[in-house]
Protein backbone atom coordinates (compact mmCIF):
# COMPACT_ATOMS: atom_id res chain seq x y z
CA UNK A 1 0.00 0.00 0.00
CA UNK A 2 1.81 3.42 -0.61
CA UNK A 3 1.58 5.60 1.77
CA UNK A 4 -0.23 8.60 2.73
CA UNK A 5 2.00 11.45 1.69
CA UNK A 6 4.33 10.96 -0.68
CA UNK A 7 6.63 13.62 -1.78
CA UNK A 8 9.79 13.32 -4.16
CA UNK A 9 11.83 16.32 -5.41
CA UNK A 10 9.94 19.15 -4.19
CA UNK A 11 10.88 22.36 -5.33
CA UNK A 12 8.81 25.40 -3.78
CA UNK A 13 9.44 29.49 -3.96
CA UNK A 14 7.78 32.60 -2.47
CA UNK A 15 8.85 35.48 -4.78
CA UNK A 16 12.60 35.29 -5.27
CA UNK A 17 12.65 33.53 -1.59
CA UNK A 18 14.02 29.60 -2.26
CA UNK A 19 11.94 27.81 0.52
CA UNK A 20 12.83 24.02 -0.29
CA UNK A 21 14.87 22.74 -2.93
CA UNK A 22 14.53 18.50 -3.97
CA UNK A 23 12.87 17.96 -0.46
CA UNK A 24 11.37 14.32 -0.59
CA UNK A 25 9.57 12.67 2.52
CA UNK A 26 6.97 9.81 3.06
CA UNK A 27 4.20 10.08 5.85
CA UNK A 28 2.76 7.05 6.45
CA UNK A 29 -0.27 6.51 8.22
CA UNK A 30 -0.21 6.67 12.21
CA UNK A 31 3.25 9.66 12.01
CA UNK A 32 3.47 12.76 13.15
CA UNK A 33 5.55 15.06 11.38
CA UNK A 34 7.04 18.75 13.40
CA UNK A 35 8.28 21.24 10.64
CA UNK A 36 10.56 23.84 12.42
CA UNK A 37 12.14 26.61 11.21
CA UNK A 38 12.64 30.61 11.51
CA UNK A 39 10.28 33.14 11.36
CA UNK A 40 9.86 33.52 6.88
CA UNK A 41 11.60 30.30 6.37
CA UNK A 42 8.48 28.87 4.18
CA UNK A 43 6.87 26.84 6.96
CA UNK A 44 3.36 27.80 5.96
CA UNK A 45 3.99 28.22 2.59
CA UNK A 46 5.39 24.39 2.53
CA UNK A 47 2.47 23.70 4.29
CA UNK A 48 -0.41 25.40 1.88
CA UNK A 49 1.77 23.62 -1.04
CA UNK A 50 1.11 20.29 0.56
CA UNK A 51 -2.42 20.85 0.87
CA UNK A 52 -2.64 21.94 -2.66
CA UNK A 53 -3.53 25.40 -2.32
CA UNK A 54 -0.82 26.58 -4.27
CA UNK A 55 1.53 24.54 -6.74
CA UNK A 56 4.93 23.89 -6.29
CA UNK A 57 7.90 25.34 -8.46
CA UNK A 58 8.66 21.76 -9.11
CA UNK A 59 8.55 18.31 -8.05
CA UNK A 60 5.61 16.12 -6.83
CA UNK A 61 3.27 15.32 -4.39
CA UNK A 62 1.14 11.92 -3.94
CA UNK A 63 -1.94 11.17 -1.45
CA UNK A 64 -2.49 7.80 -1.24
CA UNK A 65 -0.78 7.04 -4.64
CA UNK A 66 -2.74 9.57 -6.59
CA UNK A 67 -0.59 12.99 -7.84
CA UNK A 68 -2.53 16.39 -6.02
CA UNK A 69 -2.71 17.96 -9.26
CA UNK A 70 -5.10 15.21 -10.38
CA UNK A 71 -7.69 15.08 -7.98
CA UNK A 72 -10.34 17.62 -7.55
CA UNK A 73 -10.82 20.00 -4.87
CA UNK A 74 -13.38 17.82 -3.33
CA UNK A 75 -11.92 14.65 -2.94
CA UNK A 76 -8.64 16.14 -1.36
CA UNK A 77 -11.14 17.54 1.43
CA UNK A 78 -12.09 14.13 2.17
CA UNK A 79 -8.49 13.18 2.38
CA UNK A 80 -6.53 16.00 4.07
CA UNK A 81 -7.42 18.59 6.33
CA UNK A 82 -5.46 21.80 6.39
CA UNK A 83 -5.87 24.41 9.35
CA UNK A 84 -4.33 27.99 8.28
CA UNK A 85 -3.52 30.84 9.99
CA UNK A 86 -6.43 33.18 11.44
CA UNK A 87 -8.07 35.62 9.28
CA UNK A 88 -10.95 37.67 10.43
CA UNK A 89 -14.85 36.86 9.47
CA UNK A 90 -16.43 39.70 8.45
CA UNK A 91 -19.98 38.35 8.69
CA UNK A 92 -20.97 37.06 12.26
CA UNK A 93 -21.37 33.82 12.52
CA UNK A 94 -21.86 31.24 15.40
CA UNK A 95 -19.59 28.79 16.74
CA UNK A 96 -22.14 25.81 15.40
CA UNK A 97 -22.44 26.91 12.12
CA UNK A 98 -18.77 27.41 11.70
CA UNK A 99 -17.86 23.99 12.83
CA UNK A 100 -20.40 22.61 10.70
CA UNK A 101 -18.97 24.05 7.45
CA UNK A 102 -16.36 20.70 7.88
CA UNK A 103 -18.91 18.31 6.78
CA UNK A 104 -19.31 20.53 3.35
CA UNK A 105 -17.09 17.39 1.97
CA UNK A 106 -19.40 14.72 2.99
CA UNK A 107 -22.85 16.46 1.91
CA UNK A 108 -24.10 16.04 -1.38
CA UNK A 109 -25.45 18.88 -3.66
CA UNK A 110 -28.58 19.95 -2.45
CA UNK A 111 -27.98 17.94 0.89
CA UNK A 112 -28.64 20.10 4.35
CA UNK A 113 -26.60 19.32 7.46
CA UNK A 114 -28.51 16.51 9.53
CA UNK A 115 -28.70 15.46 13.22
CA UNK A 116 -25.83 13.03 12.47
CA UNK A 117 -23.60 16.05 11.12
CA UNK A 118 -24.74 17.64 14.06
CA UNK A 119 -23.73 15.19 16.51
CA UNK A 120 -20.52 15.23 15.20
CA UNK A 121 -20.09 18.63 15.47
CA UNK A 122 -20.99 18.58 18.89
CA UNK A 123 -18.70 15.88 19.84
CA UNK A 124 -15.78 17.94 18.04
CA UNK A 125 -16.75 21.19 20.11
CA UNK A 126 -16.47 18.79 23.06
CA UNK A 127 -13.32 17.26 22.60
CA UNK A 128 -11.52 21.28 22.22
CA UNK A 129 -13.77 21.74 25.81
CA UNK A 130 -15.64 24.18 23.71
CA UNK A 131 -19.06 22.57 24.70
CA UNK A 132 -22.23 24.77 24.90
CA UNK A 133 -20.82 27.62 22.67
CA UNK A 134 -22.63 26.50 19.59
CA UNK A 135 -24.61 29.14 19.79
CA UNK A 136 -22.03 31.94 21.02
CA UNK A 137 -21.04 34.31 17.98
CA UNK A 138 -17.59 33.74 16.63
CA UNK A 139 -17.13 37.60 17.13
CA UNK A 140 -17.31 37.00 20.94
CA UNK A 141 -14.72 34.69 21.56
CA UNK A 142 -11.11 35.86 22.13
CA UNK A 143 -8.31 34.43 20.09
CA UNK A 144 -7.31 31.13 21.73
CA UNK A 145 -11.35 30.39 21.89
CA UNK A 146 -11.53 30.84 17.66
CA UNK A 147 -8.34 28.88 17.36
CA UNK A 148 -10.31 25.97 19.08
CA UNK A 149 -13.09 26.36 16.76
CA UNK A 150 -10.87 26.26 13.91
CA UNK A 151 -9.49 22.85 15.21
CA UNK A 152 -12.92 21.80 15.71
CA UNK A 153 -14.18 22.38 12.51
CA UNK A 154 -11.08 20.42 10.90
CA UNK A 155 -11.90 17.56 13.31
CA UNK A 156 -15.83 17.16 11.65
CA UNK A 157 -14.27 17.49 8.33
CA UNK A 158 -12.51 14.24 9.87
CA UNK A 159 -9.65 13.70 7.21
CA UNK A 160 -7.02 11.23 7.18
CA UNK A 161 -4.06 13.76 6.79
CA UNK A 162 -4.21 16.56 8.90
CA UNK A 163 -1.77 19.59 8.05
CA UNK A 164 -1.83 21.82 10.87
CA UNK A 165 -0.33 25.53 10.31
CA UNK A 166 0.88 26.93 14.38
CA UNK A 167 -1.98 24.51 15.81
CA UNK A 168 -0.70 25.85 19.09
CA UNK A 169 -1.72 29.83 18.32
CA UNK A 170 -3.16 32.23 21.07
CA UNK A 171 -3.40 28.86 23.17
CA UNK A 172 -2.17 29.12 26.70
CA UNK A 173 -0.08 26.57 28.15
CA UNK A 174 -2.90 23.75 28.91
CA UNK A 175 -4.46 24.30 25.57
CA UNK A 176 -1.54 23.55 24.15
CA UNK A 177 -1.13 20.42 25.80
CA UNK A 178 -4.76 19.26 25.26
CA UNK A 179 -4.23 19.85 21.79
CA UNK A 180 -0.88 18.18 20.84
CA UNK A 181 -2.66 15.00 23.20
CA UNK A 182 -5.62 15.09 20.85
CA UNK A 183 -4.17 15.06 18.00
CA UNK A 184 -1.58 12.56 19.12
CA UNK A 185 -3.96 9.88 20.43
CA UNK A 186 -5.49 10.45 16.85
CA UNK A 187 -2.73 9.23 14.95
CA UNK A 188 -2.40 6.35 17.47
CA UNK A 189 -6.02 5.01 18.34
CA UNK A 190 -7.56 6.00 14.55
CA UNK A 191 -4.33 5.73 12.19
CA UNK A 192 -4.28 9.52 11.02
CA UNK A 193 -1.36 11.50 10.03
CA UNK A 194 -0.19 14.73 10.93
CA UNK A 195 2.35 17.45 9.51
CA UNK A 196 2.29 20.36 11.85
CA UNK A 197 4.17 24.15 12.31
CA UNK A 198 5.71 24.13 15.85
CA UNK A 199 8.03 26.88 17.65
CA UNK A 200 8.80 24.99 20.49
CA UNK A 201 11.62 21.72 19.80
CA UNK A 202 10.54 20.02 23.24
CA UNK A 203 6.92 20.04 22.10
CA UNK A 204 7.97 18.36 19.04
CA UNK A 205 10.36 16.12 20.52
CA UNK A 206 7.38 14.70 22.75
CA UNK A 207 4.72 14.55 20.55
CA UNK A 208 6.14 14.06 17.36
CA UNK A 209 8.51 11.08 15.91
CA UNK A 210 9.36 12.84 12.23
CA UNK A 211 11.20 16.05 12.26
CA UNK A 212 11.46 18.80 9.19
CA UNK A 213 14.04 21.21 9.26
CA UNK A 214 13.57 24.41 7.07
CA UNK A 215 17.16 26.24 7.46
CA UNK A 216 15.07 29.44 5.05
CA UNK A 217 18.11 29.64 2.31
CA UNK A 218 16.30 26.19 0.44
CA UNK A 219 18.39 23.99 2.63
CA UNK A 220 16.28 21.34 4.73
CA UNK A 221 17.16 18.23 6.73
CA UNK A 222 14.21 15.38 7.35
CA UNK A 223 14.67 12.86 9.96
CA UNK A 224 13.59 10.89 12.61
CA UNK A 225 13.00 13.11 16.17
CA UNK A 226 15.86 11.96 17.69
CA UNK A 227 18.41 12.54 15.44
CA UNK A 228 16.62 16.10 13.90
CA UNK A 229 16.04 17.59 17.51
CA UNK A 230 19.77 18.04 18.48
CA UNK A 231 21.07 21.11 20.17
CA UNK A 232 23.59 22.17 17.57
CA UNK A 233 21.13 21.31 14.85
CA UNK A 234 18.42 23.43 16.34
CA UNK A 235 21.50 26.26 17.64
CA UNK A 236 22.39 26.29 13.30
CA UNK A 237 18.59 26.28 12.37
CA UNK A 238 17.72 29.23 14.85
CA UNK A 239 20.86 31.10 14.54
CA UNK A 240 21.23 31.55 18.23
CA UNK A 241 23.04 28.66 20.57
CA UNK A 242 20.76 26.20 22.37
CA UNK A 243 21.70 23.86 25.17
CA UNK A 244 19.47 20.72 25.92
CA UNK A 245 18.03 19.83 29.14
CA UNK A 246 16.88 16.45 30.27
CA UNK A 247 14.77 16.35 33.17
CA UNK A 248 11.69 13.92 34.23
CA UNK A 249 12.23 11.93 30.97
CA UNK A 250 11.16 15.27 29.21
CA UNK A 251 13.58 17.01 26.47
CA UNK A 252 13.59 20.92 26.67
CA UNK A 253 15.72 23.42 25.37
CA UNK A 254 17.25 26.51 26.16
CA UNK A 255 17.86 29.62 24.26
CA UNK A 256 21.33 30.92 25.56
CA UNK B 1 -28.25 26.79 11.70
CA UNK B 2 -31.85 26.93 9.84
CA UNK B 3 -32.91 23.60 9.11
CA UNK B 4 -34.15 23.01 5.47
CA UNK B 5 -38.03 23.15 6.66
CA UNK B 6 -37.34 26.58 8.68
CA UNK B 7 -35.59 28.18 5.51
CA UNK B 8 -38.93 27.29 3.42
CA UNK B 9 -41.25 28.41 5.85
CA UNK B 10 -39.59 31.29 5.65
CA UNK B 11 -39.41 31.47 1.46
CA UNK B 12 -43.02 30.76 1.53
CA UNK B 13 -43.81 33.86 4.17
CA UNK B 14 -41.80 36.03 1.40
CA UNK B 15 -43.50 34.85 -1.51
CA UNK B 16 -46.39 35.92 0.16
CA UNK B 17 -44.76 39.41 0.63
CA UNK B 18 -43.78 39.69 -2.42
CA UNK B 19 -47.63 38.25 -4.15
CA UNK B 20 -49.03 41.19 -1.75
CA UNK B 21 -46.83 44.35 -3.13
CA UNK B 22 -47.54 43.00 -6.55
CA UNK B 23 -50.98 43.43 -5.81
CA UNK B 24 -51.19 46.74 -3.95
CA UNK B 25 -48.78 48.10 -7.13
CA UNK B 26 -52.20 47.25 -9.21
CA UNK B 27 -54.90 48.33 -6.85
CA UNK B 28 -53.03 51.80 -6.18
CA UNK B 29 -53.13 54.59 -8.21
CA UNK B 30 -54.63 57.75 -9.87
CA UNK B 31 -57.87 55.09 -10.87
CA UNK B 32 -57.72 53.29 -7.37
CA UNK B 33 -59.25 49.71 -7.77
CA UNK B 34 -60.50 47.46 -4.85
CA UNK B 35 -59.00 43.79 -4.55
CA UNK B 36 -61.29 42.23 -6.79
CA UNK B 37 -61.52 44.79 -9.12
CA UNK B 38 -57.70 44.44 -10.02
CA UNK B 39 -58.15 40.68 -9.99
CA UNK B 40 -61.00 40.90 -12.79
CA UNK B 41 -59.13 43.54 -14.69
CA UNK B 42 -55.42 41.34 -14.17
CA UNK B 43 -57.81 37.97 -15.68
CA UNK B 44 -58.87 40.14 -18.70
CA UNK B 45 -62.60 39.76 -17.72
CA UNK B 46 -62.91 43.97 -18.06
CA UNK B 47 -62.36 45.43 -21.22
CA UNK B 48 -62.96 48.93 -19.49
CA UNK B 49 -60.57 51.91 -18.86
CA UNK B 50 -59.30 49.46 -15.53
CA UNK B 51 -58.00 46.28 -17.80
CA UNK B 52 -56.17 48.83 -19.83
CA UNK B 53 -54.37 50.50 -16.80
CA UNK B 54 -53.87 47.37 -14.80
CA UNK B 55 -52.68 45.25 -17.51
CA UNK B 56 -51.07 47.82 -19.76
CA UNK B 57 -49.34 49.89 -17.31
CA UNK B 58 -49.60 48.65 -13.70
CA UNK B 59 -48.44 45.16 -14.11
CA UNK B 60 -45.58 45.33 -16.41
CA UNK B 61 -44.11 48.35 -14.41
CA UNK B 62 -44.30 46.21 -11.29
CA UNK B 63 -43.11 42.92 -12.47
CA UNK B 64 -40.29 45.63 -14.00
CA UNK B 65 -39.78 46.88 -10.20
CA UNK B 66 -40.07 43.62 -8.94
CA UNK B 67 -37.23 41.80 -11.14
CA UNK B 68 -34.81 45.15 -11.00
CA UNK B 69 -35.10 44.92 -6.81
CA UNK B 70 -34.40 41.24 -6.49
CA UNK B 71 -31.56 41.75 -8.98
CA UNK B 72 -30.09 44.13 -7.16
CA UNK B 73 -30.38 42.98 -3.44
CA UNK B 74 -29.44 39.36 -5.35
CA UNK B 75 -25.82 40.98 -6.52
CA UNK B 76 -25.35 43.03 -3.18
CA UNK B 77 -25.67 39.50 -1.53
CA UNK B 78 -23.20 37.94 -3.95
CA UNK B 79 -21.03 40.57 -4.19
CA UNK B 80 -20.69 40.79 0.07
CA UNK B 81 -19.44 37.15 -0.14
CA UNK B 82 -16.86 37.75 -3.08
CA UNK B 83 -15.39 40.64 -1.69
CA UNK B 84 -15.80 39.76 1.93
CA UNK B 85 -16.88 42.83 2.76
CA UNK B 86 -20.17 44.09 4.11
CA UNK B 87 -20.05 47.27 2.78
CA UNK B 88 -20.18 45.80 -1.05
CA UNK B 89 -23.22 46.91 -2.97
CA UNK B 90 -23.52 46.06 -6.63
CA UNK B 91 -22.29 49.35 -8.24
CA UNK B 92 -19.27 49.81 -5.61
CA UNK B 93 -17.19 47.41 -9.26
CA UNK B 94 -17.93 50.62 -11.18
CA UNK B 95 -20.64 48.53 -13.14
CA UNK B 96 -23.17 51.22 -12.53
CA UNK B 97 -21.11 54.08 -13.85
CA UNK B 98 -20.31 52.35 -17.16
CA UNK B 99 -23.74 52.37 -16.84
CA UNK B 100 -24.25 55.70 -16.41
CA UNK B 101 -21.45 56.80 -19.28
CA UNK B 102 -22.94 54.88 -21.79
CA UNK B 103 -26.52 55.84 -21.47
CA UNK B 104 -25.83 59.63 -20.68
CA UNK B 105 -24.13 59.85 -23.67
CA UNK B 106 -27.04 58.65 -25.82
CA UNK B 107 -29.28 61.29 -24.43
CA UNK B 108 -26.85 63.90 -25.03
CA UNK B 109 -26.86 62.70 -28.36
CA UNK B 110 -30.46 62.49 -28.54
CA UNK B 111 -30.73 58.88 -29.64
CA UNK B 112 -34.21 57.01 -28.29
CA UNK B 113 -35.22 55.13 -25.05
CA UNK B 114 -34.31 51.72 -26.49
CA UNK B 115 -30.95 53.00 -28.11
CA UNK B 116 -30.01 54.31 -24.58
CA UNK B 117 -30.71 51.38 -22.63
CA UNK B 118 -28.37 49.65 -25.51
CA UNK B 119 -25.33 51.64 -24.73
CA UNK B 120 -26.27 51.50 -21.15
CA UNK B 121 -25.74 47.90 -21.09
CA UNK B 122 -22.76 48.34 -23.37
CA UNK B 123 -20.80 50.58 -20.73
CA UNK B 124 -22.02 48.22 -17.73
CA UNK B 125 -19.98 45.81 -20.03
CA UNK B 126 -17.27 47.31 -20.87
CA UNK B 127 -17.13 48.47 -17.01
CA UNK B 128 -16.74 44.55 -15.80
CA UNK B 129 -14.43 43.88 -18.39
CA UNK B 130 -11.99 46.78 -17.61
CA UNK B 131 -12.20 46.23 -13.50
CA UNK B 132 -11.88 42.31 -14.54
CA UNK B 133 -8.68 43.18 -16.82
CA UNK B 134 -6.92 45.33 -14.53
CA UNK B 135 -7.54 43.39 -11.00
CA UNK B 136 -6.60 40.17 -12.61
CA UNK B 137 -3.47 42.03 -14.28
CA UNK B 138 -0.64 39.25 -14.77
CA UNK B 139 -0.74 37.37 -11.85
CA UNK B 140 -3.27 36.42 -9.46
CA UNK B 141 -6.88 37.88 -8.26
CA UNK B 142 -6.68 39.37 -4.09
CA UNK B 143 -9.80 40.89 -3.01
CA UNK B 144 -8.48 44.24 -1.71
CA UNK B 145 -7.03 44.55 -5.53
CA UNK B 146 -10.49 43.90 -7.26
CA UNK B 147 -12.05 46.29 -4.70
CA UNK B 148 -9.98 49.05 -5.22
CA UNK B 149 -9.43 48.70 -9.02
CA UNK B 150 -13.44 48.72 -8.95
CA UNK B 151 -13.74 51.60 -6.99
CA UNK B 152 -11.23 53.32 -9.07
CA UNK B 153 -13.10 52.58 -12.41
CA UNK B 154 -16.62 53.77 -10.30
CA UNK B 155 -14.66 57.07 -9.54
CA UNK B 156 -13.48 57.66 -13.08
CA UNK B 157 -16.86 56.99 -14.73
CA UNK B 158 -18.40 59.50 -12.02
CA UNK B 159 -16.25 62.25 -13.12
CA UNK B 160 -17.22 61.43 -16.43
CA UNK B 161 -20.96 61.77 -16.09
CA UNK B 162 -20.59 65.26 -13.79
CA UNK B 163 -18.37 66.15 -17.57
CA UNK B 164 -21.70 64.92 -19.69
CA UNK B 165 -23.77 66.73 -17.16
CA UNK B 166 -21.94 70.01 -17.72
CA UNK B 167 -22.06 69.68 -21.33
CA UNK B 168 -25.46 68.93 -21.76
CA UNK B 169 -28.27 71.32 -22.98
CA UNK B 170 -30.22 72.42 -20.14
CA UNK B 171 -33.39 70.45 -21.30
CA UNK B 172 -32.00 67.44 -21.43
CA UNK B 173 -30.78 67.32 -17.74
CA UNK B 174 -34.06 65.97 -16.23
CA UNK B 175 -33.89 62.91 -17.58
CA UNK B 176 -30.44 62.43 -17.29
CA UNK B 177 -30.67 63.25 -13.57
CA UNK B 178 -33.98 60.64 -13.48
CA UNK B 179 -31.90 58.10 -15.27
CA UNK B 180 -29.37 58.81 -13.23
CA UNK B 181 -31.39 58.91 -9.61
CA UNK B 182 -33.36 55.57 -11.14
CA UNK B 183 -36.61 55.79 -12.21
CA UNK B 184 -39.14 52.91 -13.17
CA UNK B 185 -41.21 55.16 -15.56
CA UNK B 186 -39.11 54.63 -18.71
CA UNK B 187 -38.84 51.07 -17.70
CA UNK B 188 -38.42 48.27 -21.04
CA UNK B 189 -40.83 45.64 -20.76
CA UNK B 190 -40.17 43.37 -17.87
CA UNK B 191 -39.10 40.06 -19.75
CA UNK B 192 -35.22 40.01 -20.11
CA UNK B 193 -34.98 41.07 -16.32
CA UNK B 194 -37.16 38.32 -15.22
CA UNK B 195 -35.70 35.94 -17.04
CA UNK B 196 -32.35 37.74 -15.75
CA UNK B 197 -33.29 36.83 -12.36
CA UNK B 198 -34.69 33.52 -12.86
CA UNK B 199 -31.05 32.67 -14.63
CA UNK B 200 -28.85 34.40 -12.08
CA UNK B 201 -30.88 32.78 -8.90
CA UNK B 202 -31.07 29.33 -10.70
CA UNK B 203 -27.08 29.28 -11.49
CA UNK B 204 -25.88 30.71 -7.91
CA UNK B 205 -28.32 28.24 -5.68
CA UNK B 206 -26.62 25.26 -6.33
CA UNK B 207 -23.53 26.60 -4.94
CA UNK B 208 -24.99 28.30 -1.98
CA UNK B 209 -23.07 26.13 0.52
CA UNK B 210 -19.99 26.86 -1.23
CA UNK B 211 -20.15 30.19 -1.29
CA UNK B 212 -21.20 29.69 2.87
CA UNK B 213 -17.71 28.68 2.99
CA UNK B 214 -16.38 31.69 0.65
CA UNK B 215 -17.44 34.09 3.35
CA UNK B 216 -15.20 32.50 5.74
CA UNK B 217 -12.16 32.75 3.68
CA UNK B 218 -11.05 31.63 0.46
CA UNK B 219 -8.17 29.32 1.58
CA UNK B 220 -9.84 27.73 4.03
CA UNK B 221 -13.00 26.77 1.44
CA UNK B 222 -10.88 25.54 -1.09
CA UNK B 223 -9.45 23.43 1.58
CA UNK B 224 -12.86 22.08 2.29
CA UNK B 225 -12.72 21.43 -1.05
CA UNK B 226 -14.38 24.58 -3.18
CA UNK B 227 -13.03 24.63 -6.61
CA UNK B 228 -12.92 28.34 -5.42
CA UNK B 229 -11.06 30.34 -8.65
CA UNK B 230 -13.61 29.08 -11.17
CA UNK B 231 -16.61 30.00 -8.36
CA UNK B 232 -15.10 33.52 -8.25
CA UNK B 233 -15.04 33.53 -11.39
CA UNK B 234 -18.60 32.77 -12.32
CA UNK B 235 -20.11 35.00 -9.06
CA UNK B 236 -18.41 37.45 -10.25
CA UNK B 237 -19.74 37.71 -13.77
CA UNK B 238 -23.38 36.71 -12.82
CA UNK B 239 -23.40 39.50 -10.16
CA UNK B 240 -22.26 41.65 -12.86
CA UNK B 241 -24.96 40.58 -15.50
CA UNK B 242 -27.53 40.73 -12.67
CA UNK B 243 -26.51 44.37 -12.19
CA UNK B 244 -26.18 45.50 -15.85
CA UNK B 245 -29.85 44.17 -16.84
CA UNK B 246 -31.13 45.90 -14.04
CA UNK B 247 -29.12 49.17 -14.27
CA UNK B 248 -30.41 49.03 -18.07
CA UNK B 249 -33.77 48.54 -17.06
CA UNK B 250 -34.14 51.21 -14.33
CA UNK B 251 -31.20 53.51 -14.09
CA UNK B 252 -29.03 53.19 -10.90
CA UNK B 253 -31.34 52.72 -8.10
CA UNK B 254 -29.63 53.01 -5.11
CA UNK B 255 -29.64 51.15 -1.51
CA UNK B 256 -31.33 47.92 -2.69
CA UNK B 257 -28.44 46.09 -3.27
CA UNK B 258 -26.89 46.79 0.33
CA UNK B 259 -29.15 47.33 2.45
CA UNK B 260 -31.92 43.98 1.42
CA UNK B 261 -28.93 41.53 2.01
CA UNK B 262 -28.21 43.59 5.52
CA UNK B 263 -31.82 43.45 6.67
CA UNK B 264 -32.31 39.67 5.10
CA UNK B 265 -29.07 38.72 7.33
CA UNK B 266 -30.12 40.36 10.48
CA UNK B 267 -33.46 38.53 10.47
CA UNK B 268 -32.54 35.15 9.17
CA UNK B 269 -29.38 34.20 9.31
CA UNK B 270 -25.99 34.42 6.98
CA UNK B 271 -26.72 30.94 5.96
CA UNK B 272 -25.93 31.81 1.71
CA UNK B 273 -28.52 28.52 0.86
CA UNK B 274 -31.62 30.52 2.71
CA UNK B 275 -30.09 34.56 2.31
CA UNK B 276 -29.82 34.52 -2.08
CA UNK B 277 -34.04 33.72 -2.26
CA UNK B 278 -35.26 35.35 0.50
CA UNK B 279 -32.96 38.97 -0.22
CA UNK B 280 -33.82 38.31 -3.63
CA UNK B 281 -37.92 38.25 -2.34
CA UNK B 282 -37.48 40.86 -0.04
CA UNK B 283 -35.31 43.66 -2.57
CA UNK B 284 -38.14 42.74 -4.96
CA UNK B 285 -41.21 43.72 -2.88
CA UNK B 286 -39.24 46.37 -1.33
CA UNK B 287 -38.85 48.33 -4.41
CA UNK B 288 -42.33 47.56 -5.94
CA UNK B 289 -43.61 49.23 -2.55
CA UNK B 290 -41.00 51.91 -3.67
CA UNK B 291 -42.06 52.72 -6.82
CA UNK B 292 -45.61 52.20 -5.32
CA UNK B 293 -45.00 55.09 -3.12
CA UNK B 294 -42.98 57.06 -5.94
CA UNK B 295 -45.99 57.62 -8.49
CA UNK B 296 -48.91 58.04 -5.76
CA UNK B 297 -47.54 60.28 -2.99
CA UNK B 298 -47.12 63.23 -4.86
CA UNK B 299 -49.49 62.72 -7.95
CA UNK B 300 -49.56 63.55 -10.54
CA UNK B 301 -45.76 64.31 -10.25
CA UNK B 302 -43.85 61.29 -10.31
CA UNK B 303 -40.85 61.46 -7.75
CA UNK B 304 -37.89 58.67 -8.89
CA UNK B 305 -38.06 55.36 -7.11
CA UNK B 306 -34.49 55.58 -6.23
CA UNK B 307 -34.38 58.86 -4.14
CA UNK B 308 -37.36 57.12 -2.56
CA UNK B 309 -35.13 54.22 -1.72
CA UNK B 310 -32.49 56.41 -0.75
CA UNK B 311 -34.74 58.28 1.37
CA UNK B 312 -35.82 55.21 3.24
CA UNK B 313 -32.15 53.21 2.87
CA UNK B 314 -30.12 55.87 4.59
CA UNK B 315 -31.50 56.26 8.27
CA UNK B 316 -32.35 52.56 8.32
CA UNK B 317 -28.72 51.29 7.49
CA UNK B 318 -27.46 53.84 10.21
CA UNK B 319 -29.46 52.58 12.63
CA UNK B 320 -28.60 49.46 11.96
CA UNK B 321 -25.02 49.89 11.61
CA UNK B 322 -25.26 51.58 15.62
CA UNK B 323 -26.97 48.75 16.82
CA UNK B 324 -24.78 46.19 15.77
CA UNK B 325 -22.83 45.30 18.20
CA UNK B 326 -19.06 46.26 17.83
Amino acid sequence: MSPLLDVRNLHVAIGDTCVCRDLSLTLEAGQRLAILGRNGAGKSTLLSVLAGLRPPLAGRIHLRGIALARQTPHELAKIRGWLGQQIGDPFASSVLETVLTGRHPHLGRWDWEGPEDLAIAHRALAAVGLSGFGSRHLSRLSGGERQRVAIATLLTQAPQLYLLDEPLAHLDLNHQIAVLELFSTKARTENIALALVLHDPALAARYCDQVLLLHGNGDSETGPAATMLDANRLSRLYGHPLTRIDADGRTVFIPA
Amino acid sequence: MPARRRALFALLCLVLLALASLGAALMAGSLALGPGEALSALLGHDDSLAGEVVRGLRLPRALAGFACGGLLALAGALMQVLLRNPLADPYILGISGGAGVGALLAMLLGASALLTSGTAFCGAFLAMMLVFGLARGAGSWTQPRLLLTGIIVAAGCGAAITLILALAPERQLPGMLFWLMGDLSQALPPAPDLIALVVVLAATLPFARELNLMAGGMETAQALGVAVGSLRLAIYFLASLATAVAVTCAGSIGFVGLLVPHLTRLALGNDQRLLLPAATLVGGSLLVCADTLARTVAAPQQLPVGVLTALLGVPLFLFLLHRRPA
